[in-house]
């Protein structure tokens, strides 16, 4: 009975681990640089090389202020995002239907900062959790979230007598099937703390768009199309000029606990200083009211209770935008080990299949998507670094174009790897596109010091940080290539 | 700092794991004394270093104190995976 049990939870397991993983590696992979997308847009406009910490100026803030009136007066909804230690510039943005864009002011002297148009770590965090498709794209991970959960308990369900006594078994010297069992096994255990806690706010944070209060039947109506942000908000009356920013900025603190503020959002008769997201492990949006012209303090609105703190702490938990660089590098490295539980899940699925089914027309449909995914992704990845740096910084559309060729790449990796399902063994396919991520990935701190030397230098960290994770990319390829024999 | 010594925890806690389990990780048997210190360590450990973890704050050390479990698991892993292959 116990062995039937096993067996069903082994098969649903394995086939529903396939199926959802081949999206669920994007995901988890770009939810991993997500981890550090302010870091990758830095590193992708090198044109922007304010210090972390830079001061905050009443210059710097007049002449936001003097920039957000104007846009008023013409109808543009604009917000301003103030300096943070990641993202140390003001920003005054607004959204164009993809991505939030707008003038970057240097901190120190006010002065406005020309960068590269880019979508930078931005496309990752929207790929992540939209699958670029939308609200439809968002219910869509949603539901993958929670089949991946199922999928998880089907596996600890299977594993549960050794969990614990194998908990650091890993046998190397092993047959190459055990050896990848073994691996899948031990990052899924050790990691599983990680993954049940990511995949679960993941899943909870959008949860009312699969789960609405509201009747079923407004899920399944037509989407409305989005109001172009840009558009013109248009109000009769002309916005009155704003009040001076500084003087708020310390009565919204005060009024918020000490909290620092993260942006603020300007409407017609007020406006309005919310607390930052890097303030504390609870992603709230509490804020502060001021009115216009005047600039007094209306009040503060705080979302206090059980269940608000709740579903704050799940926001915090999953965006971690309160977490310190070391608990960041902690979050990285774990998304990443996700990453390999689920693709190295993948590859097992396919070997264990490959003497039965391999001459299947679907299981070589099945190798190349997971050929596709796991080092086609990486390679387009890496390509969309690689357009960032060697497109004109002043060239029109650049930013599509960069997206452009992410996708072109992944088609193109997608056509190689079908155009290989034909040959009698695979490794024709992996071995190739191993190299490429190798050239690719090893080749980023080349060009990185070529093409933007002033900022390699000025902001060595980031670099030095986006770089190297561009070698490691090269071993591992490496490394795995070596492993494929025959 | 505090992340390394909870590391050295779980790595000290681990270690009685690998110990009190001889056939799989192929150790030899401890004596009754030693299974008895390796049971205490494979428990104190562990709660050693969550109670440094969140001494200064909460979540972040929850999160620190899970995050150091998997990472020094998976050092331990490669080690002894590596220390099979020598001795095959």
């Amino acid at each position: 009975m116990r062995e039937t049990l096993r067996t069903r939870l082994g098969w649903l397991h394995a086939w529903a681990g396939f199926l959802v993983g081949l999206i669920a590696t994007c995901i988890f992979m770009t939810g991993t640089l997500s981890v550090f997308d302010e870091e990758m847009t830095r590193w992708m406009q090198p044109e922007n090389q304010v210090p972390a910490n830079a001061p905050l100026t009443d210059t710097a803030l007049d002449a936001a202020a003097a920039l957000i009136h104007e846009q008023q007066l013409r109808g543009s909804s604009v917000f301003l995002t103030l300096p943070s230690p990641r993202s140390p510039t003001l920003d005054v943005l607004h959204y164009d239907g993809q991505k939030f864009v707008g003038t970057l002011f240097d901190p120190r002297s006010g002065v406005p900062i020309t960068v590269r148009a880019t979508m930078g770590g931005t496309f990752f965090f929207t790929f992540h959790y939209t699958l670029l498709a939308g609200t439809t794209g968002t219910r869509l991970v949603d539901i993958l979230g929670i089949i991946l959960l199922v999928t998880i308990v089907s596996g600890v369900v299977i594993h549960l007598r050794a969990l614990v006594p194998d908990i650091v078994m890993l046998r190397l010297s092993a047959a190459r099937l055990r050896g990848w069992l073994d691996a899948h096994l031990l990052v899924g255990v050790l990691f599983l703390p990680f993954t049940l806690m990511i995949i679960y706010t993941g899943t909870v944070v959008n949860a009312n768009l699969i789960l609405p209060a509201t009747p079923l039947t407004h899920l399944f109506a037509p989407e409305k199309p989005e109001t172009p942000a840009t558009g013109p908000a248009v109000t009769n009356a002309a916005p009155p000029p704003l009040p001076a920013l500084a003087p708020l900025l310390a009565t919204a603190r005060r009024s918020l606990h000490g909290r620092e503020i993260g942006f603020i959002l300007f409407s017609p008769d007020r406006l309005s200083l919310y607390a930052s997201d890097a303030s504390g492990p609870f992603l709230t949006r509490d804020h502060a009211d001021f009115s216009l012209p005047d600039g007094h303090l209306l009040g503060t609105t705080t979302t206090p209770g059980p269940i608000a703190h709740t579903i704050q702490a799940m926001h915090g938990l999953h965006y971690a935008r309160f977490a310190p660089l070391g608990l960041r590098w902690l979050y990285f490295l774990s998304g990443l080990c996700a990453t390999g539980i689920i693709a190295s899940g993948l590859v097992l699925f396919i070997m264990k299949r490959r003497r039965a089914s391999g001459l299947r027309i679907g299981f070589r449909i099945g190798e190349g998507l997971t050929i596709t995914t796991v080092t086609g992704l990486p390679i387009s990845i890496l390509v969309f670094l690689w357009s960032n740096h060697l497109l004109p910084a002043t060239m029109t559309g650049r930013d599509r174009l960069e997206t452009g060729l992410l996708f072109g790449a992944w088609i193109l990796c997608a056509g190689h790897a079908a155009l290989h399902s034909t040959s009698t063994s695979m490794n024709t396919a992996w071995r190739p596109q191993l190299v490429m991520i190798a050239l690719l990935g090893g080749g980023l701190p080349v060009l990185d010091i070529v093409t933007c030397p002033h900022a390699v230098r000025s902001l060595w960290a980031i670099h030095a940080g986006m770089d190297g994770m561009g070698v490691l990319a090269a071993i591992m390829a490496l490394y795995a290539r070596r492993q494929l024999r025959g | 700092m505090i992340f390394v010594i909870i590391c050295g925890l779980w790595l000290l806690a681990f270690t009685c794991h690998v110990r009190l389990q001889p056939a799989r990780y192929r150790f030899a048997r401890l004596t009754p004394p030693g299974r008895c210190m390796a049971i205490m360590g494979r428990v104190a450990a562990p709660a050693c270093a969550l109670m440094l973890a969140i001494r200064p704050d909460g979540m972040t050390g929850i999160l620190t104190w899970f995050a150091s479990l998997s990472i020094t698991g998976l050092l331990v892993a490669l080690w002894l995976a590596l220390r099979r292959r020598t001795a095959a």
